[in-house]
């Protein structure tokens, strides 16, 4: 099932490479910018 | 700026880590949805049956509501312009973040040097420092922001996006080569 602009965004909780886990719940209060891409090592 | 960015890929943590010391370092999370695999990328309707994630932006409020969904091909990098023209309608405050943009279909400059890069392959960096250690006048081309120079790199090197690409002087030269530049440039 696709989201759509208005729906809440579903929560994660993910560990990150600055060693810290990131839960997104935790950024309400903050505009957050969430950006998926493919593999890292992609060239571009 | 009350605005946290997410960068989210099916990568594992090392990875991730390799990754961003190889760009210099990334200040803004890098998040591994590796396990349980594409788990996040699931929720949002962006994991791919080859197991990775589209190119995807969310933009969610302070509220935790989704503003924002621009879902991209995989080849095709986020507009940054689109970016912050989003951020700027969702957060004013983050406004003043627009960085200026030159048109995306530039004419490419013709003679002299030119390098085709974009701004963060490590090859270019090392191409950038090489040009200057060597005191060799040349302009740079972005091919991201510029969908001419994209092309043109592309009908160079056989179809692939390679960074850093030269025009020297009517001779290319694909990928970071410093044998080759030193032949063309400091014969």
């Amino acid at each position: 099932m696709a989201l759509k602009v208005g729906d809440k965004a579903p929560n994660f909780s993910l560990p990150s490479h600055l060693n810290k886990d990131v839960i997104l719940a935790d950024l309400r209060g903050k505009t957050t910018v969430l950006a998926f891409f493919p593999l890292a090592w992609t060239p571009i | 700026m009350n605005v946290q960015v997410l960068g989210i890929s099916v990568d594992h943590v090392p990875c991730l880590k390799a990754w961003a010391e190889s760009l210099g370092g990334i200040s803004f999370p890098l998040l591994s949805d590796f396990w349980p695999h594409g788990e996040a990328a699931k929720k949002y309707g962006v994991l791919r049956s080859e197991g990775h994630s589209e190119r995807a932006i969310f933009i969610m409020d302070q509220e935790g509501i989704i503003r924002y969904i621009d879902i991209h091909a995989i080849d095709d990098q986020p507009n940054n312009e689109v970016l912050f023209a989003e951020l700027a309608r969702i957060n004013p405050q983050a406004a003043h973040r627009a960085p200026e943009r030159k048109p995306a279909f530039e004419d490419l400059p013709k003679g002299g040097v030119v390098l085709y890069c974009n701004q963060w392959c490590p090859g270019c960096r090392k191409a950038r420092a090489w040009l200057a250690e060597h005191q060799v006048e040349y302009r740079e081309v972005d091919v991201i922001l510029n969908k001419h120079a994209a092309d043109q790199v592309r009908k160079w090197a056989n179809g692939n996006l390679t960074t850093p690409t030269f025009d020297i002087h009517g001779t290319i030269v694909v990928d970071w080569d410093p044998k080759q530049l030193e032949k063309l440039l400091l014969k």
